[in-house]
């Protein structure tokens, strides 16, 4: 558009007082695309009210009713709630949190020159963050927001023993302070074959090993109490971090020392139902607060992590036992953690393909997860699991992410039709969408 | 579901051996038939029709009450057998990467018969696929077309009737593999060269061996003229929609017709020119971005080649969505595609691809008794599978009822 419109310097249009005539870029542009109004696709901030849709409650039931949403968050719902827009029954849900993904830390995964999401410098490096290797205007996020996603829980990626620090972001905001939530939401440990590597650990007796070792070292200046102090932590939301005599320390020092007090969570990487024991036998020993990340064999000690308390970061829910590193995997993983009583949300552990998140629940649904439970975990689950108020749930009081769609959420052949993040509509244009259109009809 | 005796006499106009009776049915070639019922006589589909009468004495009388059946799944781009579960280096069967032409070898020689991903993939529907080799090579090798029949040899699964097939591929995977040879490929140039030099040499060896001294038999070149005579089909694995005008470029001044693009990832720009090349495209619905071939991939591809006539196969390149093909179909539905166009895409479209649509491909009086049974509609992504048959034998049946809450 700009190419079309006079060309005028910022002093024309001073001169002029033509602002609408000389919109910025103009003056440089050639074979630029238009500036965008918003590059990030987030929409400004406005009161509405939606209604005749389904919705779906934390509980994961469904209601038909609307929404209403004030400065940001939702004021009312509920079969109550009339008038604004009439969705024609779409269904609406919470926003869906990928509890674990890659999105916006690579563009193209064969592409070394766009990856940021492995610091393979050292098999261990506990200060390395996501957050610094996250892009909230990468490629991948909007394609990621056209399967209903709002929120993420960053992994940096690698197959290392400590690759980094996990951030919870939300896909919306042009630079990271905006977009990230939590910037260290967790460190992520890999247990098993996947904590090997050639300057680490060679094999799972390594992998404790040095685990061991470097949960050790940690000087704790509050002695002997800290390990008790953590534990009856767990149990209730964290404490903020009170201000401590870490000044002294590097930040991978300081990291450990988080984790030893469980105000840094643990999030294990595991899969091997003996790599999962291994995890709990840590996080028991050491008083951590922990979380598993995969849990593909997870049903082998369903009982034994829900005795546990720790949640699990479940997936990707297709799975295979496919070779030594899960031989036990089932499709009915899910239905069965959730018997047992465990606390789980989804994750993709994708990048590009994130957004198929609800089709996966979809699979875990038709190997015998109940519809709701496979619902409250694409998203209202993840609020307590990060103890993060900001994290969407379709509730009074909640922040308005939510995304419409045409037909029962974990269905492929039903579109996600709009998505609304903190109150703002966000565009679900991609690059997948500006290609669809430029080839719509072949010139 | 029940599987019943029947003793009751009723008329006979044709001899069963089994009959599945008030099915949802979808033939995929016809309309949807409720109340449908399907007879198999000797391993071929006999009769399909609405309530049709089931033949005295039909030993096996299934009772589909409440559930859909569809023509068996097949995909046209599988690599089953060659990288065999559990994964592990000495499984890598998949890729002769000792020279960039390799038309000799065929991926039947690497098949792992006892692959368990081959019953992963039966339970999900899928009663044929095509075994290829990878995509390393500018000419891989030739593929193995097979029904997946429960069987200890490679003999009891090959699907006989199905013509032969070879896999060729351009773009990143060639010149990346053999960049560090002196002889290359090392770009797109290159490739597109190698296969030039190699359909030439195939010529300039027939014109020798007709000669009086004719020089050895060589296995690949003999292979490559069976390329040129147009007795094998030829899978060409390319991205790029420059990929695909350059592969026509040397396929054309042979009049080699190429029977698919394998992946096709940027099809969609230059639809107009593969459909009046008779080519078909095997695609994903949904993967873009792991590589920069890949990156323009875009989720309604299959569906504008659908609408510009081009025979479009939902494949899997994976022994994991293999399973869940009508799920990968739903998706297309999601862009926009008709229910019964999508179904096409893992049925009767790649049956067309591999030149197999005689036999298989949709429920059909005289086709192959290739059939499955669907706890719902097939592109629900809750409803699972609850049996299969192939030739009319039943090779897959789900072991108990999930109880579930829903």
């Amino acid at each position: 558009m700009p190419v079309d419109r006079p060309i005028c310097s910022r002093r024309d249009a001073l001169l002029l007082g033509a602002a609408a005539l000389c919109v910025p870029g103009a003056a440089f542009a050639s074979a630029d695309p238009p500036v965008p109004e918003s590059l990030d696709g987030v929409g400004p901030l406005s009161d509405f009210t939606l209604s005749n849709a389904t919705l779906v409650l934390p509980s994961g039931d469904t209601v038909v009713g609307g929404v209403r949403v004030e400065a940001g968050a939702i004021a009312d719902l509920g079969p109550g709630v009339k008038g604004g827009l009439d969705l024609g029954g779409d269904w609406l849900a919470a926003g869906i949190v990928d509890c674990g993904n890659a999105v916006g830390t690579f563009e193209v995964g064969q592409e070394g020159s766009s990856r940021d999401d492995d610091e393979a410098s050292a098999a261990v490096t506990p200060d390395a963050r996501i957050r610094d290797g996250y892009n909230p205007l990468s490629i991948t996020i909007p394609v990621a927001r056209s399967g209903g996603l709002t929120h993420a829980l960053v992994l940096p990626g690698g197959n290392r023993l400590v690759p980094g620090q996990a951030a919870l972001v939300r896909y919306a905001g042009e630079s990271v302070p905006e977009a990230v939530l939590q910037p260290s939401a967790g460190l992520l440990v890999r247990l098993g074959k996947g904590g090997t590597s050639g300057d680490g650990p060679r094999s799972r007796m390594g992998v404790a090993m040095r685990l061991r070792e470097l949960l050790d070292a940690v000087k704790l200046p509050e002695a002997a109490e800290a390990t008790e102090e953590s534990r009856r932590r767990r149990k209730a939301p964290p404490a903020p971090p009170a201000p401590s005599p870490d000044a002294d320390l590097s930040p991978a020092e300081r990291a450990w020392r988080a984790v030893r007090r469980g105000t840094l969570p643990v999030l294990f990487a595991a899969d091997r139902a003996d790599d999962l024991v291994a995890a709990l036998e840590l996080t028991k020993a050491y008083g951590l607060r922990a979380v598993l990340v995969g849990a593909a064999e997870g049903w082998v000690v369903a009982d034994a992590i829900a005795a546990a308390g720790v949640p699990v970061l479940l997936g990707p829910v297709n799975v295979q036992p496919d070779g030594f590193g899960h031989p036990l995997a089932r499709k009915d993983n899910a239905a069965r953690l959730h018997a047992a009583g465990v606390r789980f949300c989804f994750r993709s552990g994708d990048n590009h393909n994130a957004r198929q998140l609800r089709v996966l629940a979809g699979m875990a649904v038709a190997h015998g997860l109940p519809r709701s439970a496979a619902y409250a975990a694409l998203g209202a689950h993840a609020r307590a699991i990060f103890n993060e108020p900001a994290l969407p749930r379709l509730e009074v009081g909640s922040r308005a992410s939510f995304f419409r769609c045409a037909g029962e959420i974990i269905q492929p052949r039903h579109p996600v039709r709009a998505l609304w993040i903190d109150g703002r509509p966000v565009s679900l244009e991609s690059h997948q969408t500006r290609l669809r259109e430029r080839f719509s009809v072949l010139r | 579901m029940m599987v019943l005796l029947v003793a009751t006499a009723l008329p006979a106009a044709v001899a069963a051996d089994l009959a599945i009776i008030h099915a949802r049915v979808l033939p995929v070639d016809a309309a949807p038939i409720e109340d449908g019922t399907v007879l198999v006589t000797g391993g071929r589909i006999e009769a399909v029709g609405r309530a049709l009468p089931v033949p005295a004495g039909t030993p096996l009388v299934v009772d589909a009450t409440g559930l859909w059946l569809t023509p068996g799944f097949i995909d046209v781009h599988s690599h089953m057998g060659v990288y065999p579960w559990p994964s592990a280096d000495a499984h890598a069967d998949g890729n002769e990467m000792t020279d960039p032409v390799t038309a000799r070898v065929w991926a039947g020689d690497s098949v792992r018969v006892e692959d368990p991903a081959f019953a992963y993939a039966r339970a999900g529907g899928v009663t044929a696929v095509q075994v290829l080799p990878g995509s390393a090579n500018l000419v891989g090798g030739q593929s193995a077309v097979l029904k997946l029949r429960p069987s200890r040899t490679l003999d009891g699964m090959l699907f006989r009737e199905a013509p032969r097939g070879i896999k060729m591929a351009c773009g990143e995977n060639p010149k990346r593999v053999y960049k560090g040879d002196t002889d290359g490929p090392s770009t797109r140039m290159g490739n597109v060269a190698g296969l030039r030099e190699a359909f030439g040499e195939a010529l300039d060896y027939r014109a020798a061996r007709a000669r009086k001294d004719p020089p050895p038999r060589d296995p690949d070149l003999d292979v490559l003229l069976d390329v040129l005579d147009g007795k094998i089909r030829v899978h060409v694995h390319c991205y790029r929609h420059d990929d695909i005008e350059a592969i026509y470029r040397v396929m054309d001044d042979h009049r080699v017709q190429v029977a698919s693009f394998q992946h096709g990832l940027e099809a969609y720009k230059v639809r107009d020119i593969i459909a009046a090349h008779g080519t078909g495209v095997a695609t994903w619905p949904d993967w873009w971005g792991f590589k920069m071939e890949a990156l323009d991939g875009i989720p309604d591809n299959a569906r504008l080649l659908k609408e510009a006539g081009v025979v479009v196969a939902t494949h899997s390149d994976s022994p994991v969505t293999v399973q869940t093909l009508g799920v990968e179909a739903a998706k297309l539905v999601g862009t926009g595609l008709d229910p019964a166009r999508a179904l096409e895409t893992i049925t009767l479209d790649p049956a067309r691809m591999l030149g197999v649509e005689r036999w298989v491909g949709s429920i059909t009086p005289g086709k192959h008794a290739d059939l499955v049974l669907h706890t719902g509609d097939p592109l629900d992504v809750t409803s699972v599978v609850q049996q299969v048959w192939i030739d009319g034998q039943s090779v897959y049946r789900r072991a108990s009822e999930v109880k579930d809450a829903r």
